[in-house]
């Protein structure tokens, strides 16, 4: 199976033939992160229900989202490339998201506060500590 | 090790009180089919994967089953906020008021409780992973019986997330336990002319 791709430096006449390896088509990021999917040839529904896209209604969600799907999408390469490491192009993809990512990251905590404890450098307080916490209902605001 | 990011997978706030949708989705965190077996179980089994394309797998889907505990611990604590005693009992939830309170516990919906059983770990690759590929369908079929159950479309879209990403998983398990059989089942005729 995958001969070719899986011995691929063997034969390096077939380094750079894209055309070997079968390119998987992807659904758009925001389109992905609404069906919890990247993969149009995976997708399957189920009794036809079909999510709505995503609408975030504060600040706070319209950032979350865009750091959600930037993860979304670059974990979904991830899994890819566990199994099909020689992909040039979704190597690609794969920088391409985790650049967005890091700005999606930037802006929000920019605004909200860190989403990772080693972005937490403010002065005491200690920042981190700070609501909402990922399971608390965002609309009802940030003190629990 | 493992670093904690202060954000969901997937968006999930819930408006409306739910007692007995929290007692069937609790299944997912502590049931046969759940998302904290599947975590422990693809973390465990990694360390006898034999190559590199088996170890990172198994670590970075068993990664995200952690992300999936997170949201579905989420869904039930939202779904029983503010629930009354009178409420708990309408429910059937007086039994884990008794004995969790309002805390979570890895239950499935009939309350019996999580067993390391659910790990299912032979340290046989291409039983494992044909052990992984039934878990990721029995997931799916649980959240279609869950979709099934509710009409709330707070909980239907993170329900529909979830269940997609079984679907991808179980590709992406399903891949390398052909390529695993190929490699270690099939024999070689090139090598071995007589068979």
């Amino acid at each position: 199976m995958n001969f070719f791709h899986d011995n691929f430096d063997m034969y390096p006449m077939f380094r750079n033939e894209d055309t070997r390896i079968k390119q998987p088509k992807l659904f758009e990021p925001k389109e992905a992160m609404m069906l919890g999917n990247l993969f149009k040839d995976l997708y399957m529904t189920y009794n036809g229900f079909s999510n709505f896209y995503i609408q975030p209604k504060t600040q706070r969600d319209i950032l979350m989202l865009e750091v959600q799907t930037s993860t979304f999408v670059a974990h979904e390469i991830n899994l890819y490339l566990d199994m099909y490491p020689n992909n040039q192009r979704m190597i690609d993809l794969f920088h391409e998201a985790n650049k967005k990512l890091n700005e999606a990251i930037k802006a929000y905590e920019a605004e909200f506060g860190p989403l990772t404890v080693d972005h937490s450098d403010s002065a005491a307080p200690f920042e981190w500590i700070n609501g909402p916490w990922p399971w608390d209902n965002f609309d009802e605001g940030t003190e629990i | 090790m493992w670093a904690y990011k202060k954000q969901l997978q997937y968006p999930i706030n819930i408006r409306n009180k739910d007692l007995k949708m929290a007692k069937f989705i609790v299944t997912q965190f502590g049931g046969a089919n759940g998302e904290l077996g599947a975590s422990l179980r693809y973390i465990t089994q990694r360390y006898t994967m034999p190559d590199n394309k088996g170890k990172a797998l198994l670590s970075d889907i068993g990664t995200e089953e952690l992300s999936h505990l997170e949201m579905i611990s989420t869904m039930v604590i939202q779904l029983t906020k503010d629930a009354t005693i009178k409420e708990l009992k309408e429910a059937g939830l007086e039994a884990h008021y008794t004995e969790h309170g309002f805390s979570l516990f890895p239950v499935d919906s009939n309350g019996v409780p999580f067993t390391a059983q659910y790990f299912a770990v032979t340290g046989d690759p291409v039983a494992d992973l044909a052990e992984d590929m039934a878990a990721e369908q029995k997931a799916r079929a649980t959240y279609e019986h869950l979709m099934s159950l509710t009409e709330d479309p707070d909980l239907l879209a993170p329900l529909s997330f979830l269940r997609q990403r079984e679907i991808v998983h179980y590709a992406r398990f399903k891949e390398l336990y052909d390529e695993y059989v190929e490699k270690y089942y099939k024999p070689d005729l090139n090598e071995n002319p007589s068979m």
